[in-house]
């Protein structure tokens, strides 16, 4: 979860919002597509009902016209038979009088003649209009070619055959007289009471679609409502609790661990399981906190203590170092004194290795003072006060160089320093400092034909730093935590003089200051002393 | 859907079941009024049944009117059914009235003449007429021994060779007509009313017919009563009220005139 946290930072995941609103998005248009579905089924059905429908008016209106004429025919029959034709005329005259669907109603003979009809005076003409000759060519094709015996209807549609209608349907039927075919009967059947029938039809479908399609969409709407109602609802109170919850860890992160998730309004019981976990794990942090900061609190006192008792002891070791050195002092300057005058006037009574021996006696003493010196100035550098200001560590370089070559205007050095390096520092300090180093670099270059001397600023480590570097003896680096210890020597001092004090002063000077030193080296090879201020 | 049940079947079953078979509608109760004239230019049964009942409502008795198509079947329910009044041609009375115990009461009159006249027609270019063997013709029942009095009505000029007739029996005057116009018949003999009546319906049918004979007159259909059945005075009271009735409408339905009295 932690690797997960950082490679995904909080702020670049989508937020809560973003999921919930998709999701609801996603289940509306779900619903929508559910909802279309349904009613192409829906439509689909209807239509197809529909159209059963209209087929059956159809069936219906075909059978029942049938049914009708072939009783017709069946009289007919009996009429040809009996020669019974005014009883036949005034049938077809009865039947399309009664009917206004039946257009007309027609006997034909073999012969192409009109042997009866509804209108009494087209009894006795000859076939003569469209729809007589089909009937007629049907009596010659069908019912004869065929061999038709039995009695047969044939149904046929007739578009645009009669003048008074744009379509109609002309059912046929053989007469017999006997077994004899006499003839054909037919009739004209409009059909537009039957389109009128299946438009009515057709609009009571139409009608119960819309009205259908009106209480669907009335509902559908009403439960998307209902349901867009609800989904707000439950959103708006899921991010409520979302939003209590992360404010309340926002807090706490913030640092102010007496704050608690409030139980009310969180909505689910896998909320308030959560903030009574965090409630829980923040109150033991707050104690884990409380404990620590005691801790702490204990920790700085006693830190506090020590320095307190470390300060103490440290100026009691200056004061007595420094009581050390200045009370040596007296004795050692009796020392010098009575040497110099044994030296000076008993010389002829000691002979030469009294002389020896007093001569001895006299540079140890005049080492010793220079000790006690350098002890006394070691001491008071802890006790100096400190005047922080702005020192130009480049022209304090440049003066000790210049202070060093004078002093030895034989040797041949060579030195670089790098200008305008500034610090905030007191000046007399870091002056001792640096003088320490430069004297270092030019004392173990004394050996060198030609010594170089760089002091610069480097970057060691990330870090800015100020660096002497010299080619001369360098050191060997096991030793280098020995270096910065007071009165430790790497040389012997036949080799290079010096009373081992001066990089504890550097030491002490930079460490009072804030920073580190320290230093690289090899034997023979030269030494870069590095130091950091803050 | 409305049209389908415009078509429906049953109900014009039920009228070709009325008009091929009446008799079996007669009720049980009441009088029966028989009538049978196929002579007359009506021929819608239906309607004069319709306008008869209408006319009867008026009377003081309930009569139950029943036109008849055939003359077997108004012959055989005038034996059996026994009707009160009876319409029927003169010559049929004629014949039975012994028999039905048949009284006259009124007979019809036509263009004011108590007789009218048939004529005998054949189709224009017609051959069969040359070959009198061949000759069928036809008419409306007069019963058996029809030819004889066929003749009698033609008072036989020699034209028609009666032995050798074929006579095609049809239930209408007009049946004859249209038979003869049709070319179903050599010749036909036909009532001059219904020849002038479809004149005015169908010229073009009659222009197709010539007349080649005219009949002796023949005494118009009698309206009478079965003795047995009604009262005197019941049959008085409908020949009063048939005479009271002459400017209705029902005689132009039922093709006459008016009436004339008739009794034996």
């Amino acid at each position: 979860m932690g690797l997960k946290s950082i490679r995904y930072p909080a702020g670049k995941l989508p937020s809560i919002r973003v999921y919930l609103v998709s999701m609801n998005l996603a289940l509306l248009l779900l619903f929508t597509a559910i909802s279309l579905l349904f009613w192409q089924q829906i439509s689909n059905f209807y239509q197809t009902e529909q159209a059963e429908d209209i087929v059956s008016i159809h069936e219906a209106m075909q059978a029942r016209s049938a049914s009708l004429v072939r009783s017709m025919a069946l009289s007919a029959n009996q009429a040809i038979t009996g020669y019974d034709f005014s009883f036949l005329i005034n049938l077809m005259k009865q039947v399309t009088d009664g009917d206004q669907d039946i257009q007309y109603c027609t006997v034909l003979s073999s012969l192409g003649q009109v042997v009866a009809h509804n209108r009494v005076d087209q009894v006795g003409t000859l076939a003569g209009t469209p729809v007589d000759k089909q009937a007629l060519a049907l009596l010659k094709d069908e019912f004869i070619d065929d061999q038709v015996t039995d009695f047969s209807i044939q149904i046929i549609d007739t578009p645009g055959a009669v003048e008074m209608q744009s379509q109609m349907m002309q059912v046929v039927t053989p007469v017999f007289n006997g077994q004899e075919l006499w003839g054909i009967l037919y009739c004209g059947i409009s059909l537009a009471g039957m389109q009128q029938s299946i438009d009515e039809r057709t609009a009571e479908w139409d009608e119960e679609i819309s009205r259908i399609w009106i209480f669907y969409v009335t509902v559908a709407a009403i439960f998307i409502l209902f349901g867009f109602m609800v989904s707000l609802f439950i959103t708006r109170r899921l991010l409520q609790a979302v939003d209590q919850l992360d404010a309340g860890v926002k807090e706490v992160s913030a640092g102010d661990l007496n704050y608690r998730l409030s139980m009310q309004g969180l909505m689910c019981a896998e909320f308030g399981t959560f903030a009574t976990s965090f409630n829980r794990m923040t109150s033991n942090l707050e104690s884990s906190h409380r404990t620590l900061d005691e801790y702490n609190r204990s920790l700085e006192y006693k830190v506090k203590e020590r320095t307190v008792e470390l300060a103490r002891s440290n100026k009691e070791l200056e004061a007595f170092n420094y009581s050390v050195s200045h009370d040596l002092r007296a004795p050692l300057r009796s020392i010098e004194g009575f040497s110099q005058v044994l030296s000076e006037e008993y010389q002829e009574s000691l002979d030469e290795t009294g002389l020896d021996y007093l001569r001895r006696v006299r540079a140890a003493a005049s080492r010793m003072g220079v000790l006690i010196d350098d002890m006394l100035r070691l001491s008071r550098l802890g006790r100096q006060e400190m005047q922080v200001a702005e020192v130009d560590l480049s022209e304090l370089a440049n003066a000790t160089l210049s202070k060093l070559a004078e002093s030895e205007p034989e040797r041949q050095v060579s030195f670089q320093v790098e200008p305008g390096l500034m610090i905030q520092g007191d000046r007399q300090l870091l002056a001792i400092a640096l003088d320490n180093l430069i004297g270092n670099a030019w004392k173990y270059t004394g050996r060198r034909e030609k010594a170089e001397i760089v002091f610069g600023k480097a970057v060691k480590e990330g870090k800015s730093c100020y660096f002497v570097q010299d080619n001369g003896a360098g050191f060997d680096m096991r030793y280098a935590d020995k270096l910065f210890g007071a009165f430790q020597r790497l040389h012997k001092s036949s080799d290079f003089e010096g009373t081992g004090i001066g990089l504890a002063t550097v030491a002490r000077i930079i460490h009072r200051h804030g920073g580190s030193v320290w230093a690289e080296s090899e034997v023979d090879a030269g030494a870069t002393f590095y130091f950091q201020l803050p | 859907m409305h049209n389908l049940k415009r078509l429906n079947l049953g109900w014009w079953l039920l009228w070709l079941h009325l008009l091929i078979v009446p008799g079996q509608v007669t009720g049980d109760d009441g009088l029966r009024f028989y009538y049978f004239n196929p002579d007359s230019p009506q021929n819608n049964l239906g309607r004069l049944k319709s306008d008869m009942e209408s006319l009867l409502e008026g009377f003081d008795l309930a009569i139950e009117f029943q036109p008849f198509a055939h003359l077997t079947d108004f012959d055989a329910r005038v034996r059996s059914d026994r009707p009160a009044f009876v319409f029927a041609p003169h010559w049929y009375l004629k014949r039975n009235a012994d028999e039905i115990r048949f009284n006259p009461l009124l007979q019809s009159v036509h263009q004011q003449q108590n007789s009218y006249r048939k004529l005998l027609v054949a189709r224009l270019g017609s051959d069969e007429i040359n070959r009198p063997e061949r000759l069928t013709l036809a008419m409306t029942s007069l019963g058996p021994g029809s030819k004889q009095l066929l003749a009698n009505m033609l008072n036989s000029d020699g034209f028609v060779a009666f032995d050798k007739l074929s006579i095609v029996e049809v239930p209408k005057d007009a049946d004859a007509i249209f038979a003869a116009a049709l070319g179903q018949v050599d010749v036909a003999l036909v009532s001059q009313a219904n020849m002038k009546l479809f004149r005015k319906i169908n010229p073009r049918l009659i222009d197709s017919l010539k007349v080649i004979s005219e009949s002796t007159p023949i005494d118009m259909p009698v309206l009478g009563y079965i003795d047995g059945v009604v009262t005197k005075e019941q049959a008085a009271a409908l020949k009063q009220f048939m005479f009271s009735s002459q400017n209705s409408t029902v005689m132009q339905t039922l093709q006459i005139e008016g009436w004339s009295s008739h009794e034996r």
